[in-house]
């Protein structure tokens, strides 16, 4: 890095800053979504987001060859390039993995939290805490304990530059799904019957119900949702470092900064709260120490909740007498 | 128990402009008054008039935007609840605030609390000092006032039953004790007689009275019974809208054009 | 109306005759275990027992009595580790002053940390105290020069006035092991713990406590200074984690910041929860199953996760009161409530 001046640190420095923040910004909006609509804490979100990378990993690797053939026979067009081909058979395994995504959340939602009766938040609490360590003896079980590399498509990507800033395409990947994940959410709250339930479920849960709004239903596809955002962030992560047991815990507590940040129960919260850590903790690492980063996460969190014991961009309500 | 004496005309509790907004929606507006001490003074008002609010600056839950509040000649106003609480001042709340895991005795023991005064780090030390008796007097004692209000009440039956179990008029009783168990010289009751049935009100009128002869005790109540209030009350405050409309004895607000208008209506007035 | 009633009697905390020859004959059988076991692994297994029995029973405290959602408490256990450990090795003090020593520091760090972050409400306090303890994990792999690192810190033995517990010793016709040796200091230690900890609970300290998990508000009418108690009882929390951590550390030979991770605060959750919140015997309890759970599943790491996460989640959902919830149930079944006791 000679050649680089001050300003090209401070935009390389960004640019990564926003990456990883939009892949904080993922996991904590599945969080926020489900904290929301249900008032739980699911902290075993990184381990289901893990799962879920690693049943793509599987379908990439074991299944690869199955679903290549698929396409081509699927797709009329058998004559597109090999490129073209790649291309449809990763959405295929995308989309497989996200359905997969969604009834794990909607299963985990039923069979288990559906099920206790009335319990405090912290029995909520435990509940997750044990999925978290189910989930993550069931992993390492079935899948391991080794570092793995997400194959191709999703290895290898190349490096374009902005100036002298190396830009990531991965990193430019991520960039574009969270724009288009922002605006589907915008579309899917304001716009979409669901979206709309959702909201009015958050509210308050007994008028909804009384407005005939499944609010059960709302819970399994809150979960969904929220299962999948996870699987998105997870296979980005495993595709931006490793695939492992472990890769998704340190995001996973960042991202919890990220979502007290903004406010738990706010969704453009979880978003900016999950940049401003990604960058904060970028400019943290290179200018005071690499080593201390999930301290500062920790420090960022009891500075903001100190200040503004909901988050930014919520509203403190005073319990009334 | 013991009996207080009022060798001074000086009110007990002075509100002075009483002042609070929740957002934009003005609870309580320049809201003035004074309570003799050893009287009943009862606050009433339309649903929604500041009772409960104007309790709560009084008991330091809330902080008032402006005006002051003033216990035996000191400024209280803005004091957090626990400081209030020690200077003698203890209430009851509308909705119950009582502790469901513990017994009726334990609540009451909370009650307690403020008498077994202790020295800083002392209470630790001061419990482990307690497995034999000589060192366990603080506690002994104060198991044995809080039988004595137990008994005063009628409790006894309830005594060591959880009191998340018990029925509703059981459950404000404990509220009551415990409030009792503070020995406190003013006492601050928000709508004791909801969900009382006719009998239970009859008896805890008796109980009030009783307690302001015996004890001496200044009592500020928050009612929606008229009855209970005329009744009971040495002097009467009317709320609407955050104001004071009237003050008084029962005689002069039950009569009085605004309050009548108040609860029923402007036409009635005129009526 | 008075009552020519013996109080004190009511105050204790066993009560009945029949209940204190029970205590009486376990903890005598516990006294006599190291000398007819011929197992020194079986008495090791026994010293970890102890030892979680005082971490969940301090944890306890803090959780199950006064409300307090911490997941960050194994950075507790890690101060008390190291401190008593740096007060062994570096200041030369002797062990058992080290311990208590230990114990207060970590309950002082416990009252300062327990003051911002307990203004939190349930969720938000829940994620704070997590970052704690990976902080806490974190900072100490860094602290080379007085920590060691992340490589960690070999540990001193136990010494009790000036007899250093790391050979046998031969009384008579028995041979104590240093393992048994050390399980009478910690046993010793598990009954104060536990004793002083039912006695606080049953005073105006433990009142406190519940008073402001059950209704911090009518506590603060009450003359509770809650912002205080809250504090307190993170600190009393703190000194068992500060004891057990430091009792723990000089019975293994080494030991890393690693070791007080994520997964220790997730063990202490369902210690107490399986077992039973705000209940000593709940406690108690809850050590005994995750501690023999442990020891039979520690050569499968994944069927120990497994299994322990599902009890957790199951407990909760079927009974949330715990085992000592169960329990309680059983007795009051056989022999009426409480209050109808003639006991």
């Amino acid at each position: 890095m000679g050649e680089w001046t001050a300003a090209d640190i401070i935009i390389y420095l960004f640019i990564q800053g926003m990456a990883i923040g939009s892949l904080y910004a993922m996991i904590a909006l599945g969080l926020v979504l489900i904290y929301r609509t249900s008032d739980v804490l699911n902290f075993s979100h990184d381990k289901m987001g893990m799962i879920s990378a690693f049943v793509a990993y599987v379908l990439m690797t074991d299944h690869m060859p199955k679903i290549i053939a698929w396409c081509r026979g699927a797709s009329l067009l058998s004559f597109l390039g090999d490129g073209v081909i790649m291309g449809l058979a990763l959405a295929a395994v995308l989309a497989l993995t996200f359905c997969f995504a969604f009834l794990f959340g909607v299963i985990t939602e039923f069979f288990f939290l559906r099920r206790a009766k009335n319990p405090s938040h912290i029995g909520y609490i435990v509940i997750t805490i044990g999925l978290w360590l189910a989930f993550d003896g069931a992993a390492s079980w079935i899948f391991g304990t080794e570092y793995l590399s997400m194959p191709a498509p999703l290895a290898d990507f190349s490096v374009y530059h902005l100036g002298k800033v190396p830009v990531g395409q991965l990193d430019l990947i991520i960039f574009a799904a969270t724009s288009v994940l922002i605006v589907s959410l915008f579309i899917f709250f304001q716009y979409t019957n669901i979206g709309i339930a959702m909201r009015a479920t958050f509210e308050n849960r007994t008028a909804a119900r009384l407005m005939g709004i499944r609010t059960r239903r709302i819970f399994s596809i809150t979960w969904g949702i929220g299962a999948v955002l996870g699987a998105m962030a997870g296979i980005l992560t495993a595709a931006r470092s490793d695939l492992s047991n472990t890769m998704l815990f340190t995001p996973f507590v960042k991202s919890f900064s990220a979502a007290v940040l903004g406010g738990l129960t706010s969704i453009p919260g979880a978003i900016v709260g999950g940049w401003i850590m990604g960058v904060a903790e970028n400019f943290f690492g290179w200018y005071i120490s690499m080593k201390l980063k999930t301290t500062f996460a920790f420090l960022v969190i009891l500075a903001v909740l100190l200040v503004r014991p909901s988050g930014l961009l919520v509203r403190h309500h005073q319990k009334k007498v | 128990m013991e009996t207080g004496k009022q060798t001074n005309t000086a009110p007990m509790l002075s509100v002075s402009r009483l002042s609070i907004a929740f957002g934009g929606l003005r609870a309580l507006d320049d809201v003035s008054f004074d309570v003799a001490p050893g009287t009943i003074f009862s606050i009433i008002g339309p649903n929604g008039s500041g009772k409960t609010t104007a309790l709560n600056c009084i008991g330091g839950e809330y902080r008032p935007d402006t005006g002051s509040v003033q216990f035996m000649g000191q400024d209280v106003t803005g004091s957090p609840p626990h400081r209030i609480a020690r200077m003698g001042i203890s209430r009851t709340f509308q909705n119950l605030e009582l502790f469901p895991t513990m017994t009726t005795l334990e609540n009451i023991l909370v009650g307690r609390h403020i008498h077994q005064q202790k020295r800083p780090g002392g209470d630790i030390l001061r419990s482990l000092c307690s497995f034999v008796r000589p060192g366990a007097k603080s506690e002994t004692a104060q198991y044995r006032a809080a039988d004595e209000i137990i008994d005063y009440l009628r409790l006894t039956h309830v005594r060591d039953a959880e009191t998340a179990g018990l029925s509703y008029g059981q459950k404000k009783l404990v509220e009551l004790a415990r409030a009792l168990a503070m020995e406190p010289r003013l006492l601050l009751l928000d709508e004791p007689s909801g969900g009382m049935s006719a009998v239970e009100k009859g008896r805890f009128v008796e109980r009030i009275g009783d307690l302001k002869k015996r004890a001496g005790m200044t009592i500020v109540l928050v009612e929606h019974d008229m009855n209970l209030v005329m009744d009971v009350s040495d002097e009467i405050v009317v709320l609407n809208f955050g104001r004071v409309i009237a003050r008084g004895t029962p005689k002069e607000v039950q009569t009085h054009p605004d309050v009548l208008s108040a609860y029923l209506g402007e036409d009635y007035n005129h009526g | 109306m008075t009552r020519d009633k013996d109080y004190f009697q009511e105050y204790r905390i066993v009560r009945d005759l029949s209940s204190r020859m029970i205590l009486g004959i376990l903890i005598f059988g516990l006294a006599l275990f190291p000398l007819v076991s011929q197992s020194d692994y079986h008495v090791f297994v026994a010293n970890i027992l102890f030892i979680n029995i005082i971490i969940a029973v301090g944890y306890n405290i803090v959780v199950g009595n006064t409300g307090l959602i911490s997941l960050g408490h194994s950075g507790f256990l890690a101060v008390g580790a190291y401190a008593s450990i740096i007060l062994m090795t570096k200041i030369g003090a002797p062990f058992l002053v080290s311990v208590l020593f230990a114990g207060i520091v970590t309950a002082a760090l416990g009252f300062i940390v327990g003051l911002p972050a307990l203004r939190l409400e349930g969720p938000y306090l829940a994620i704070a105290t997590l970052g704690f303890g990976i902080a806490v994990e974190q900072v100490l792999g860094l602290a080379k020069s007085l920590t060691g690192g992340r490589d960690g810190v070999d540990t001193p033995p136990y010494s009790i006035f000036g007899h250093v517990m790391d050979t046998d010793v031969t009384l008579g016709p028995i041979v104590l092991s240093s393992e048994k040796q050390i399980y009478y200091v910690i046993l010793v230690a598990m009954v104060i713990m536990t004793a002083a900890a039912a006695r606080m609970m049953k005073s105006r300290v433990g009142r406190g406590f519940t008073a402001v998990r059950d209704s911090a508000v009518a506590a603060r009418a009450l003359g509770v200074n809650v912002t205080y108690f809250k504090s307190l009882a993170f600190a009393v929390s703190a000194f068992y984690m500060g004891v057990a951590g430091s009792l723990n550390a000089h019975m293994v030979n080494h030991i890393n910041p690693s070791q007080y991770g994520l997964m220790v605060s997730i063990t202490m959750v369902g210690m107490i929860v399986v077992g039973g919140l705000g209940s000593i015997t709940g406690s108690i309890m809850g050590a005994v199953l995750f501690t023999l759970l442990h020891q039979m599943l520690a050569a499968q790491d994944h069927l120990n996760a497994i299994i322990t996460g599902l009890v957790m989640v199951a407990i909760i959902i079927f009974e949330p009161r715990g085992l000592s919830g169960m329990w309680r149930t059983i007795t009051d079944r056989l022999l009426g409530k409480p209050e109808e006791r003639k006991i």
